[in-house]
């Protein structure tokens, strides 16, 4: 018996050009890791990523620690919601993790997010090293992204991309009285798995 | 060679609407009923167990006085004449072709189910019996009444050879177990519900059906009984993957006392058929993405599983979590759109979470909501926002945007009831 080949499959693209132009996408069958400061941007990449899945007709999985998903904001983000089961976990960590060992477990899914960013990184450290070879393991030869959106690098070895997300500065128009957020600007570098230059982007707040 | 049982008052006390199609599947599986007053089926083979055909109508004349039914039972060589001979002979009747023939000679017409056209012209004719209506010359009766004429002139004299037509009935796909001792273990109860659930789905697949939802019904030992219905959102066909799902069903709510008997019903739904295009993305499996759902379902409860919709509204949420629907699969990829800005995402606090904020000159200057506290160096606001005023779910509000000097922008608002963080921009 001959060894086994992986899978080549093309990196999904995490649908903001500047970045893919960088990094080309986010390899599939591995565990990526969007880490950055709460404010800093990174659930908007974490969205972009979800709606270049659901673009592409996959059928993905958001696994909400904290309750904190914005539908609304998603579908303007371009996210097909309809593709997209959403999974309010309530703060509970533990069931976090769980549905998201359910879902790389089915298979099937292009992209399940996992998002953390709820969790203090003091209680990120708490979350066991076991949890993660086992997700490493589940997704690999598979076409499944696992996107981990943290406000710490937690999968330690077993991710294979990681994506550092920071703010750069919040950009407001108008003087005191008439004033009005136009966003903010955000850094993106990538740390694994080569070290590439950061990419500055502009995101404005969707206006209703 | 067939019988033919049909009721002579309607139905007797002991009996009920089913009565005749048990009767009839006690002999044979294929019968054809009439719509209520009569069943005919095949009786071929059962003369290596009764005998002669006239036994094998006393079988069956005993079968229907067990059943409760006040019958006619006939036997003869086809099955309108079986039909003819249990409607116009008392009791039990067993005859041959030729013997049939002249025993129905002497009917009347009306004994055909002939339209009242073909009647009046018989009439007119003279034509009173049977027997008289089958001496007429074929092809002259089929020249002036018409081609299906021949077809009763055959049934006339007994004569006419026609398949069954199996009464559609609908299927019951059920399956129970009367337990000597009462089961107290999970394991033991899942168990005894997967030989079930193979039952039901074996009868489920020779039908060509899958089970579109379950009916549970668990006899307790102090006499009560739990009733359970497990929807699924797709008909599924594979006993080990309802197994899966019932027992996920169980073990969130065990029954409150011993097992005594346990039934499993099924309701029958068409299966899916799914045809994927070569070229589309891989999917979940609907099977697997059930029971995953299920017991993602049983980890984090019911209403916290499911697909995100908007809702047409004003409202700052204006989305909802549908809770039993399945994420559309296999979909073609979207055509390739024009660029989208990079849109800043919000992340909700759920439910909005009560803020302390001090104010200076009108304007928030400092805000602690939770584990987030800090100094307002930017605000942007009052934004006015209110609607539903017409009905009970009224809701005004005035939301700011502020930065705190930690690098966080918050989305807050006040109501009625005070200050409020929404959420976070990120």
């Amino acid at each position: 018996m001959g060894l086994r080949r992986s899978a080549r499959r093309a990196p999904l693209p995490t649908g903001i050009p500047e970045v893919d132009a960088v990094i080309g996408g986010v390899p599939r069958g591995a565990i990526t890791e969007i880490v950055g400061r709460e404010g800093a941007g990174r659930t908007s990449v974490l969205l972009r990523l979800l709606a270049s899945a659901t673009s592409g007709g996959e059928t993905c999985a958001y696994v909400d620690t904290g309750d904190v998903f914005d539908p609304a904001g998603a579908a303007a983000s371009g996210v097909a919601l309809s593709q997209v089961v959403w999974v309010r976990c309530g703060g509970e960590v533990s069931h976090a993790l769980r549905a998201a060992d359910y879902f790389v477990q089915a298979g099937g899914f292009g992209l399940v997010a996992l998002d953390l960013g709820a969790v203090p990184p003091c209680r990120l450290g708490n979350i066991r090293t076991p949890y993660w070879h086992r997700f490493r393991l589940a997704v690999g030869e598979t076409p499944t992204v696992l996107a981990v959106l943290s406000a710490e690098a937690v999968a330690r070895g077993c991710s294979r991309a990681r994506l550092l997300v920071r703010q750069k500065r919040r950009l407001w128009s108008g003087e005191q009285g008439g004033r009005l957020f136009r966003g903010i600007d955000f850094e993106i570098s990538a740390l694994k798995p080569d070290p590439g230059g950061a990419v500055t982007v502009t995101a404005s707040p969707h206006l209703w | 060679m067939y019988a033919c049982i049909h009721l002579t008052s309607g139905l007797t006390s002991g009996g009920d609407e089913g009565a005749l199609l048990r009767c009839a599947e006690g002999f044979s599986p294929a019968a054809e009923s009439d719509g209520g007053q009569s069943v005919v089926f095949g009786v071929s083979g059962l003369g290596v167990i009764y005998g002669e055909p006239e036994r094998i109508a006393g079988a069956v004349a005993e079968r229907a006085r067990q059943e409760g039914l006040a019958a006619n039972v006939a036997v003869s060589w086809n099955v309108e004449a079986a039909k003819l001979l249990a409607r116009h002979f008392p009791g039990v009747t067993a005859l041959g072709p030729g013997e049939t023939e002249a025993a129905v000679s002497a009917l009347e017409v009306g004994a055909l189910p002939l339209p009242p056209a073909v009647l009046g012209t018989l009439a007119l004719w003279g034509v009173r019996t049977l027997g008289e209506f089958a001496a007429l010359p074929e092809a002259g009766l089929a020249r002036r009444l018409g081609p299906e004429t021949a077809g009763w002139r055959r049934m006339a004299r007994g004569a006419l050879e026609r398949p069954l037509v199996g009464a559609a009935r609908p299927a019951e796909f059920r399956a129970g177990l009367e337990l000597e001792d009462p089961i107290e273990l999970l394991e033991a109860l899942v168990f005894a519900l997967g030989r079930c659930l193979s039952e039901v789905c074996a009868r489920l697949w020779a039908s060509g059906l899958a089970a579109g939802g379950l009916d549970l019904r668990l006899s307790l030992g102090d006499g009560s009984c739990d009733e359970r219905l497990v929807e699924l959102p797709l008909p599924l066909g594979s006993a080990r993957t309802l197994l899966r799902i019932v027992r996920l069903e169980i073990e969130k709510r065990p029954p409150d006392n011993c097992v005594r008997a346990i039934s499993v019903a099924a309701r029958p739904a068409e299966p899916r058929r799914l045809q994927r295009g070569l070229f589309l993305p891989g999917a979940p499996e609907p099977e697997r993405l059930e029971l995953t759902l299920a017991k993602i379902r049983a980890l984090v409860g019911e209403d916290r599983v499911g697909v995100p919709e908007l809702i047409d509204t004003h409202h700052p949420r204006p989305f909802r979590l549908v809770p039993g629907r399945l994420p559309e699969v296999a979909r073609a990829p979207a055509p390739p759109g024009p660029r989208r800005p990079c849109l800043l995402s919000t992340r909700h606090v759920s439910p909005p979470e009560a803020a302390e904020v001090a104010t200076e000159a009108g304007r928030p200057a400092r805000v602690k909501a939770g584990r987030i506290s800090g100094k307002v160096i930017a605000a942007a606001g009052p934004w006015k926002a209110a609607g539903d005023w017409w009905g009970a779910g009224r809701w005004e509000r005035e939301e700011w945007d502020v930065a705190l000097a930690g690098g966080s922008v918050l989305r807050i608002f006040s109501d009625e009831t005070g200050w409020h963080l929404d959420g976070t921009y990120d």
